[in-house]
């Protein structure tokens, strides 16, 4: 068995003289938990769209368990369970209707695993109310009852926590973390929010303007990365006219009175010694953890293969 | 899931939708306000009088049968089209403005067998609805006047006989359904273009009217023949004495290639369409 999930070749698409996704080159192992990063208009959306089979590639190609989406789109598909945007249903069917008829799309589904699914995305007392009666973070719980009802192997999530409250936006991260780790099931997730996908993710790649800027695991890409101090002082300004001495303007950023610099920990004193005899007050020194973000904004910086 | 499986899914979403209902609702507010008005209105009598200076007539001429003939031009040429492409022209275009469509077409499902399962729902609401006209309108017209011989109108006044009035009503409603199948293919294919579940209605009638004049004008009557409003009326060929079979086979090749043409150009254009709503 092919033990890549989601393989792409070069795969592009074009809308006129638009390029949406540029020769992209990606790889999903099973049992991955894997998150796909970019801006607005990065091309994610249409890749997610090529894997599914909804928009046909201008060139290259996709491999969805290990079947070309364009030549055999319903072997690729047989096992996928997905979310797409804002999930769309038949408002005039109830929660478990929508479930059952999307459900059984992909297989037969029981009412037992029809009951599951809005059970375990905390529907289960609206199971018999008609959709067009939900709330917009409702209708993405049972979105996600939709992608996971045929117990899929592979579960593409485009912003599956879109509209959620904070409560809803933990219990979605809980519910992905379990699909990965009690179902084994392999999650392809799109989100905006960095921090859920460092939380849940074991890899991920970042793509700008419908290239791949940078793929791996999420503990190797944040470790490659320079965390960086920040420093607490009376006058940023002129602490920034202090590190500009030291190394290049983009290691340095400011938010209030905290000015963060990028460099190596055994110069942390040096900077100190610098900033003092320079008449800036230092109220504390912070060793930054590095975080996803960090990653993520440093390859937006850049907007240059990282890996 | 199986062709049957579809099939059924799209039988059963069609059955739950509320704009199903309009058309038959549509229906009962024209076939009602028809055998009230010839019941307790002045025609009534000024029918039987013109009627027996013409025909011999057993009974009233103002029957069930009656009832289902008189409704048949306006429903055919305007309100079957009307509901018929509300509901086709909803197939594709409706689930594409709802969002549902990519959330069909993302499932393991043969795009092809996905568009022939609605379209052949499509067809069986434009056959049901035809039917649903000429029953309502027979029981209606039987609960207001009883049953009686059908009196035609169209190219003359003639008779039938009940047996005979009944024999050539079905055979004016199954080619009134014929013309039904041909506007619901036409406004199915307008669906796979659109995102808007009006808009194939719009563009459909829009079509139908075009049609219709440019076939009025004598520069263009060689066109005519291809128009398939040229056949809107049909159904009239069977109240014909003798029937004119060879006109019936005709008109029905005619709405044929325009249905299966229509469905065809709907096939291929669904089946590279990119789902982008």
């Amino acid at each position: 068995m092919d033990s890549l999930c989601i393989r792409t070749r070069g795969l592009t698409k074009r809308f006129g003289a638009r390029t949406a996704v540029d020769g992209l080159d990606l790889e999903v192992v099973r049992g991955q938990t894997f998150g796909f990063l970019g801006p607005n208009g990065s091309g994610k959306s249409t890749t997610i769209r090529m894997l599914l089979g909804l928009i046909r590639p201008t060139g290259g190609e996709a491999f969805v368990r290990g079947y070309s989406v364009s030549r055999e789109r319903l072997k690729a598909l047989a096992r996928v369970g997905a979310l797409v945007e804002t999930p769309a249903f038949y408002p005039f069917l109830t929660a478990r209707e929508n479930v059952r008829l999307f459900g059984m799309l992909s297989a037969p589904v029981s009412e037992r695993q029809v009951e599951s699914a809005l059970r375990t995305v905390g529907l289960d007392g609206r199971m018999d109310d008609r959709v067009r009666t939900f709330s917009h973070g409702m209708k993405q719980r049972l979105g996600l009852a939709c992608a996971l009802v045929a117990e899929p192997e592979l579960v593409i999530l485009d912003e599956p926590t879109n509209g959620l409250d904070p409560e809803g936006v933990r219990e979605v991260r809980e519910l992905i973390r379990s699909l990965a780790e009690t179902r084994e099931m392999t999650v392809f997730l799109s989100s905006h929010l960095l921090h859920e996908v460092e939380q849940v993710c074991t890899h991920v790649a970042v793509i700008s303007r419908g290239r791949l800027q940078a793929s791996g695991p999420v503990s190797e890409l944040v470790r490659s990365q320079s965390a960086g101090v920040e420093f607490e002082v009376d006058r940023p300004d002129a602490a920034l006219e202090v590190f500009r001495r030291f190394v290049r303007p983009d290691a340095l950023s400011v938010e209030g009175r905290r000015v963060r610099i990028r460099v190596d920990e055994s110069e942390v004193p040096g900077l100190n010694r610098a900033l003092v005899t320079n008449g800036v007050d230092v109220s504390a020194i912070e060793r930054r953890r590095r975080t996803l973000e960090d990653f993520y904004m440093g390859v937006m910086r850049q907007e240059g293969p990282v890996q | 899931m199986t062709f049957a499986g579809l099939l059924r899914m799209e039988a059963w979403k069609l059955a739950r939708r509320g704009r199903s209902y309009i058309g038959p609702a549509g229906l009962l507010a024209i076939v009602f306000p028809t055998a009230i008005g010839l019941r307790y209105g002045p025609m009534a009598s000024e029918l039987e009088r013109y009627v027996s200076s013409s025909v011999t007539v057993i009974g009233s001429p103002l029957n069930a049968l009656f009832i289902a003939r008189v409704v048949l031009p306006p429903t055919v040429f305007l309100f079957l089209p009307l509901f018929v492409s509300i509901v086709a022209g909803d197939q594709i275009s409706g689930e594409s403005a709802e969002g549902t469509l990519r959330a069909l077409v993302s499932r393991p499902v043969h795009r092809l067998k996905l568009l022939a399962a609605k379209y052949l729902v499509s067809l069986g609401y434009a056959v049901g609805l035809t039917a649903f006209l000429g029953l309502s309108a027979l029981a209606v017209g039987y609960s207001f006047f009883g049953m009686g011989g059908l009196v035609n109108f169209w190219q003359g006044i003639t008779y039938f006989g009940v047996a005979e009035g009944l024999e050539r009503l079905a055979l004016a409603y199954a080619l009134a359904a014929a013309y039904q199948l041909c506007v619901c293919s036409v406004a199915f294919l307008l669906s796979v273009f659109m995102q808007s579940s009006l808009a194939p209605v719009g563009v459909t009638f829009a079509i139908m009217l075009v049609m219709g004049a440019v076939g009025e004008i004598p520069y263009f009557e060689r066109l005519k023949p291809f128009f398939f409003t040229t056949y809107a009326d049909l159904f009239q060929k069977a109240f014909l004495v003798p029937l004119d079979a060879g006109g019936m086979v005709r008109g029905v090749a005619a709405l044929a290639a325009w249905t299966g043409i229509s469905f065809g150009l709907a096939a291929a254009a669904f089946s590279r369409k990119d789902i982008l709503s």
